[in-house]
């Protein structure tokens, strides 16, 4: 098993650990995102990006009255993935866990 | 890429922190429209209270208003989600508890007065609030059962004449402003 290095990065971690305590096709918005991460705009901008790319959320832009909105949501793939990745996490401490027990 | 198991423990803890706070702010965003709803129903029953104290009898229609509109919340949330519907719910049933909860002890230990009459509910619901925000890891509620108490208090012994126009103002106005706080959640 191997861990998924884009879904690793501390930022990109809280993003994807917000959107999958979500239902399938909930959204959350940018400034939601923002608070949960603690990422400056900049920051959370590029990390969706490269999140975007690797399929792993979906971004949709709109307007609300005047005011731009950006809504975020978990692909199928992305939450196929973070599962993937917090297995590798569990199976690293398990086996931590197994060699030490085993040490006399 | 190698991560050691310290590292492994310290990105758990991250997921379930930022897993929890996601749940907590949807929480919050499901409870609002309840607020603004109980908000609104205390306006109406404590100004109407104020007015004359023969006006009570609009408390029954206003809390079976509520109800129904509640009732409607949650239909609306089970079209959205399953987890909506179910914490939805759970906020309804609380609110019909509380309201028949008020009633049965009213019945059974009738207030003396009509300040006694308006202050008991509203400590009722700072304990609700305070007491599902220790449960269920909430501080938000946590802050708005103190406040709701604190101004319960402070009105019921320092503005006698006026404490029916308190409740309305700052109980009916703070679940109002409590709800836009939930919505930003």
């Amino acid at each position: 098993m191997e861990p998924d290095e884009i879904i690793h990065q501390s930022v990109r971690l809280k993003i994807m650990s917000a959107l999958n305590a979500l239902t399938d096709g909930e959204a959350l918005d940018f400034p939601r995102l923002k608070t949960m991460s603690g990422a400056t705009d900049g920051n959370l901008g590029a990390h969706l990006t490269t999140l975007e790319n690797a399929g792993y959320v979906k971004i949709e832009k709109d307007f609300v009255g005047k005011k731009p909105r950006t809504q975020v949501t978990m692909t199928k793939d992305g939450r196929k993935a973070f599962a993937r990745h917090v297995a590798y996490l569990k199976d690293v401490i398990d086996n931590a866990n197994l060699a030490e027990g085993s040490q006399p | 890429m190698n991560i050691t198991p310290t590292e492994a423990a310290d990105a758990l803890r991250d997921i379930d922190t930022a897993a929890q706070r996601s749940r907590e702010f949807k929480s919050y965003r499901i409870a609002a429209p309840y607020f603004f709803i109980w908000g609104a129903i205390w306006i109406l029953g404590y100004g109407a209270t104020g007015l004359s104290p023969r006006y009570g009898v609009v408390w029954l229609p206003l809390i079976l208003a509520g109800i129904a509109l509640n009732a409607y919340i949650g239909w609306r949330n089970r079209r959205q989600d399953a987890g909506g519907l179910r914490q939805g719910n759970m906020w309804w049933a609380s609110f019909v508890a509380f309201a028949l909860f008020i009633c049965a002890t009213y019945a059974i230990l009738p207030p003396h007065d009509v300040n006694q009459m308006n202050a008991f509910p509203a400590l009722v619901t700072a304990m609700a609030y305070g007491l599902a925000g220790i449960w269920g890891n909430r501080p938000r509620l946590i802050w708005l059962g103190l406040v709701i108490a604190a101004a319960t208090m402070g009105g019921f012994f320092f503005l006698a004449p006026w404490f029916a126009f308190w409740m309305a103002a700052v109980g009916g106005g703070g679940l109002i402003l409590t709800g836009f706080w939930m919505r930003t959640a």
